[in-house]
């Protein structure tokens, strides 16, 4: 069974082991390049909310924002790759079942419960070992990024951690779940990248900054409450007054009109002589870990729930 | 009388559609048994159902007493299947479809699916999905043989063979049941080679069982009568009519007898295999009798 499954699927391995391989090579090499930046640069004596007026940081600061920036198409390029790798661990299945061949392979000997334990344990086996090798070498690329932009930016946040591996799984579940009901390969591959991606984003957008109830705050002058690596889901949608009562951004603007152009300091009088204060919802960058973790959850059971599916069609609905 | 095959009120659904319906049959041990009928009668169905691919919606299905569903492990390395579409992975070689019989086959009988292979000049590196339609069939078959099985289920085996190859096929099997016992259930839409091929036949028509039994007494019961124009009611308090033709001065009718004709007015003359399967086929549906011709009928009958 060992040897049939990666018969089956060693095309499909050996392209993803390729493109593995190219990315960890390109990663490697612009992961250095930024840690020696970081360096020279000297960007940790430069960290934190005290530094940011130092016209001396600024400077470097900018210079190695400009740095990261230049890697983001590779980022955003990189957040695709658990789809990738998913779909082309799946491809075969979906084949399998095309071709009508699992009537062949579940007519030898071998019965169709072990083919099935088979064929998914090397699978989620792959997927798994390819997804947490990944993630941790991008956690460890993403380090110096890290620094300065925080963990919670969408190119750090699902590019790091077990998340990348949970997604993964994900593509995986979906591709084999969606390959058993429909049975066309090409169909297979289209319906799964447009899901995953509505899952995975829509996921992304509106749920993931309400896994818990961010830190509510309010700001009415000074140096801002929140740190530089945490993550503001919400700033300057409701507002304070004096007296306490809460107002929205359109009862501000009734009371002082927006600024245009050079007058923000007689906007910023305005505010004060109104005694308004702005609302900050923030998630402090500690809560990190605790996001991954939220996320892979959400992510792996949703795997676990589609595989589910996926065995007991193939064992009951498809012949 | 122990069966390879025994099906009781066996019937698959699909959502409104029969597919199947009541079949109650036994395929006793070393038989060759055709299964014939229309396209959509059941018959790959019925194949399915018995190697376990699909599971019934009514009814029993038992092969070497076990069921192919619950018992797969028990039930799968005793029998081969050759399914209607002929499934060969197109990407490997044809010694690597080998390498994975030998794999997941515990009976795997290498020797021999090379040697048939040599034989039918089926090149062992040529891709599976190279090969010509005729040598993919080949291929899938000596797949199905090699496996050592002891009931060999085959959907339309010789549909895609030339004459040549299908003759060649024919003695392969006999050969194959002579010496090693095998059992053998295989559909066919070509009722010429049957009378040669099989010693047994169930007819399948419009999901429905509507005839199973031992070739020769099926040809020894079944009896063409022709008289002058006349009406059949004698004949079927006696007999099973089965299909009755009037012309304007003669009726002829295909009985299914159950002893002696004694109204000498009754011309009796024997009826090929054909025939009598395109009877039952062409019959309305109505009137199709489920009947089952083994032996223990044959007590009751008397």
């Amino acid at each position: 069974m060992i040897w049939l499954t990666w018969r089956q699927q060693r095309l499909e391995t050996l392209i993803g082991a390729a493109l593995a391989f190219m990315v960890t090579v390109l990663i490697i090499r612009t992961g250095l390049d930024l840690r020696s930046a970081y360096s020279t640069l000297r960007i940790g004596s430069c960290l934190g909310q005290q530094h940011l007026q130092d016209p001396a940081c600024q400077n470097v600061l900018s210079t190695f924002q400009d740095k990261i920036l230049g890697l983001s198409n590779l980022s955003t390029s990189l957040t695709f790759l658990p789809l990738l790798v998913g779909v082309l661990l799946a491809a075969p299945m979906a084949l399998e079942m095309e071709q009508g061949t699992f009537r062949l392979a579940w007519t030898q000997s071998v019965t169709r419960s072990s083919w099935l334990r088979v064929r998914l344990t090397l699978l989620i086996a792959a997927a798994a070992l390819f997804g947490l090798g990944m993630g941790a070498l991008l956690t460890w690329w993403r380090w110096p990024a890290d620094q300065v932009q925080g963990r919670f930016v969408t190119n750090a946040f699902d590019l790091e951690g077990p998340v990348f591996a949970s997604y993964t799984l994900f593509a995986l579940a979906l591709g084999l779940t969606v390959g058993a009901m429909i049975r066309r390969t090409v169909p297979t591959i289209g319906l799964t990248l447009v899901t995953f991606l509505g899952i995975r984003f829509g996921i992304e957008s509106w749920i993931r900054p309400h896994y818990i109830p961010p830190i509510q705050t309010a700001w009415f002058s000074g140096p801002p409450p929140f740190g530089t690596l945490d993550w503001v889901v919400d700033k300057g949608s409701t507002w304070r007054d004096g007296a306490g009562h809460k107002l929205s951004y359109a009862d501000v603007t009734a009371l002082c009109p927006a600024p245009t152009g050079g007058v923000k300091d007689t906007y910023v009088a305005c505010l004060h002589s109104h005694r308004l204060s702005e609302f900050i919802y923030y998630h402090p960058a500690g809560r990190f870990w605790l996001f991954q973790g939220i996320e892979s959850a959400i992510f792996v059971s949703l795997s676990i729930a589609l595989l589910a599916g996926a065995v007991r069609w193939m064992r009951y609905r498809v012949t | 009388m122990t069966g390879a095959l025994e099906t009781m009120g066996l019937g698959k659904q699909y959502g409104d559609l029969w597919a199947l319906r009541d079949c109650t049959l036994t395929v006793p041990s070393g038989r060759v048994a055709a299964l014939v009928g229309p396209n959509g009668a059941g018959k790959s169905t019925l194949l399915q159902l018995a190697s376990g691919l699909n599971y019934p919606s009514a009814g029993v299905v038992r092969v070497f007493g076990l069921s192919p569903r619950q018992d797969p492990g028990l039930v799968l390395p005793r029998i081969g299947f050759l399914s209607q579409d002929r499934p060969l992975y197109r990407g490997f070689t044809v010694a690597e479809m080998l390498t994975m019989g030998k794999k997941l086959n515990p009976r795997w009988d290498d020797a021999l699916a090379r040697r048939r292979l040599q034989h039918l000049g089926i090149p062992l590196k040529r891709k599976a999905g190279k090969l010509s339609g005729g040598q993919q069939s080949q291929l899938a078959l000596v797949m199905a043989l090699a496996k050592r099985p002891e009931f060999l289920l085959l959907d339309e085996p010789v549909a895609t063979f030339d004459p040549l190859a299908r003759r060649e096929f024919l003695s392969m099997l006999l050969e194959a049941t002579v010496e090693d016992g095998l059992t053998v259930l295989l559909s066919s839409h070509i009722i010429n080679d049957l009378e040669r091929m099989c010693d047994y036949i169930i007819i399948l028509s419009a999901a429905r069982l509507t005839l199973v039994g031992d070739i020769s007494e099926v040809l020894d019961r079944h009896k063409l009568l022709i008289s002058v124009r006349r009406d059949t009611d004698g004949l079927e308090h006696l007999h099973n009519v089965v299909q009755v033709t009037h012309t304007e001065r003669q009726t002829t009718v295909l009985a299914r007898t159950n002893g002696h004709i004694w109204d000498p007015s009754w011309e009796v003359h024997d009826v090929s295999l054909e025939d009598i399967v395109l009877a039952y086929l062409g019959q309305p549906q109505r009137d199709v009798p489920t009947v089952t011709m083994d032996r223990a009928d044959e007590e009751v009958l008397r």
